[in-house]
């Protein structure tokens, strides 16, 4: 059932068995789950159903450090979440995202991707992917004409899958509002969160919203879901009981900020033109492949993991940086401008044939302290502390970016289909800057990591705040390190096993 | 950028014995091929070749000299012996150097390209033959 939070009482207090904070990707996943399993959920939306500029100012913030979009627009705050814009790339993490990785400090999660294997699976029908295969081969027998540029032991071809996208806004809106047991509640922004007297466990979130009204809830069970940065913000500013915030006892909470680094690298120039299909992104979304190195050779190398797109150089050289297009606070515009900038008249045309393709970057960084979230002095409407990000890159980045390519030049070279080239950024191996068009992929990232220790991380391997017990965090903000792919899957399978593990609790009267 | 293909010189009585020119600073009768990398050649102008064969002798100054680069390219190995007695055969040659060099990753980025060991030298080459 729905109800909006602006029309009730000034003072309003409400129970449930579970409550989630934030109808998001996240949110709206775990509440899915949840329908008629005999639980009363509360699902708690800042937002109402369509957009709302007043609303969506909440997640105004400032940002130094690394150059990055308006925090403003870098999500959406409504039912739906950031689905309501995003595009959909969806590709599981690769064993090695999950490993301890020697050369990269703070990397190694709790869990593994044979744990997430399964859930991966179930994440599927809710972003209405396709099959779960992730295997070139697979997508070979299907189309032959799906030929690799190049495929052995040093660099491989990583498949990614389209959502059509799912705008979870509209999919879902109607079976959680028809479900008996999930209490919707919109324009109910979580402004603190309120613990026991040892600070154990939580006791009540506090919700307000623009029309002055207030919700006291009370639950057996809390989930935030309300995206990385808002995670981290919400357990900073809940400090009247504690001054460092909830779950901040080791000052982890907001740090280790990771996000995909999206930019421009490369030319690959071949000896015979060639549509290359199997790289291509066209209008029927089916799978393609991105150029992948291998985990043996990572370590060799001591590089993070990271992935290259191709897209026809006379078609790339007219796109402008997609940090330059998206800089409007309000992401309405900044989506129009990104728009315009990858217009149809832009793409490629059906079965050209190139010479040359330019080479474009996802590549994680490392998790790093000193990347974070803060709160700022300055308030929202609200009263509760705007975020701060200070965005850090350290210098495995660019030494693993320059790494990744010169494998690839290697390997391009090594079968004979034509050469590569560095774009100039690259070509100084003692260069640590980036350029001006460095840009992200809107993939918020690490800011409640997972951690087997308390003094390591946030939460632990069920997603449950170390020093909390009904405290779970779900969505991006638990990720210990960024892998190379886009993280919308991965976050998925991630809450159906949070959804799994709070389920059993539930079932076996576990408070 | 203008960019042509290099089409290969055509050859006339490449077959010597002896190899008295590679003591020498001065082009063999087989600088034209050697200078020309047949697949770098199809993706850049004269002017990037000359770019990179300059940054070549930039970063191995040893090899600044026609004679000294000739010398490397022309090093015979196991399974792929040289043999000058037809453009066609120098050309093979070169085509599995450069397959060696990928192959055991020996390669350089030279003005952002990643090229084979070799083919660099043939850029070197290419920059050296045509300022001396």
């Amino acid at each position: 059932m729905h109800i909006d939070a602006r029309k009730l009482e000034t003072k309003s207090f409400i129970k449930g068995d579970i409550c989630i904070v934030g109808a998001g990707t996240a949110g709206i996943s775990m509440a899915m789950e949840w329908i008629n399993s005999g639980a009363k959920v509360i699902l708690l939306e800042g937002g109402g159903f369509e957009y709302d500029d007043k609303v969506q100012d909440l997640y105004a913030g400032k940002t130094t450090g690394q150059r990055y979009f308006p925090l403003k627009s870098a999500r959406l705050h409504y039912f739906g979440g950031t689905t309501g814009h995003w595009s959909g790339f969806c590709s599981t993490y690769d064993p090695i995202d999950f490993e301890k990785r020697e050369w990269m400090e703070h990397s190694g999660w709790p869990i593994s991707k044979q744990d997430l294997d399964p859930f991966y699976v179930r994440a599927h029908p809710y972003l209405e992917l396709g099959p779960y295969e992730y295997d070139l081969k697979y997508w070979q027998q299907r189309d032959p004409e799906l030929i690799p540029v190049v495929d052995n032991e040093v660099v491989w071809n990583k498949i990614w899958q389209f959502s059509p996208p799912s705008r979870f806004g509209k999919t879902y809106r109607e079976p959680i509002v028809k479900a008996k047991n999930i209490h919707l509640y919109t324009y109910a922004n979580v402004v603190d969160i309120k613990a026991n007297e040892n600070l154990t466990s939580i006791d009540s979130v506090i919700a307000k919203n623009y029309a002055g009204k207030e919700l006291h809830v009370k639950a057996k069970y809390f989930v935030l879901a309300c995206s990385t940065i808002q995670n981290a913000r919400l357990l900073l500013a809940a400090n009247k009981q504690t001054a460092k915030g909830l779950g901040n006892d080791y000052d982890h909470v907001g740090r280790y900020f990771m996000e995909h680094l999206e930019i421009k690298s490369a030319e690959l120039w071949l000896t015979r033109p060639d549509q290359l299909k199997l790289y291509e992104y066209d209008a029927t979304r089916r799978p393609r492949a991105e150029l992948a190195i291998s985990a043996e050779v990572q370590r060799k190398h001591s590089i993070l993991n990271g992935t290259a797109s191709l897209t026809p150089l006379e078609v790339a050289r007219r796109q402008k940086a997609i940090i330059d297009m998206w800089s409007d606070e309000d992401p309405r515009k900044s989506l129009d401008s990104l728009q315009a900038g990858f217009s149809e008249d832009e793409k490629p045309q059906p079965n050209q044939k190139h010479q040359a393709f330019e080479l474009f970057t996802r590549i994680e960084q490392a998790p790093n302290p000193a990347s974070r979230i803060t709160l700022d002095e300055e308030v929202d409407e609200l009263g509760m502390p705007r975020s701060k990000l200070h965005w850090v890159l350290t210098s495995l980045e660019k030494r693993s970016l320059r790494k990744i390519y010169e494998l690839i030049g290697q390997q391009v070279g090594r079968v004979g289909a034509g050469r590569v080239k560095l774009m100039e950024y690259l070509h100084d191996e003692n260069d640590e800057t980036w350029p001006a068009f460095t840009g992200g992929g809107w993939h918020h990232m690490g800011t409640t990591r997972m951690s087997d220790n308390p003094k390591s991380g946030v939460v632990d391997q069920q997603c449950k705040i170390h020093s909390q017990n009904n405290l779970y965090m779900a969505g991006a903000s638990c990720f210990a390190t960024a892998g190379a792919a886009n993280p919308t899957l991965t976050l998925v399978a991630l809450t159906l096993r949070l959804s799994d593990h709070l389920k059993s609790k539930f079932k076996n009267g576990d408070v | 950028m203008k960019r042509r293909k290099f089409i290969w010189l055509s050859g006339t009585g490449i077959a010597v014995a002896t190899l008295p020119w590679l003591t020498s600073c001065q082009s063999s009768q087989w600088t034209p091929i050697l200078s020309v990398p047949s697949v770098l050649g199809q993706f850049c102008s004269e002017t990037e070749l000359m770019a990179i064969g300059n940054s070549y002798i930039e970063r191995v100054p040893k090899e600044s000299k026609i004679s000294a680069i000739e010398k490397q390219l022309l090093k015979a190995e196991a399974g792929n012996p040289f043999d000058p007695s037809s453009e066609k055969s120098l050309q093979d040659f070169i085509s599995k150097m450069n397959d060696r060099d990928f192959s055991t990753d020996q390669t350089i980025i030279l003005n952002g390209w990643v090229l084979s060991q070799t083919e660099a030298r043939q850029c070197a080459l290419f920059f050296l033959t045509h300022t001396s």
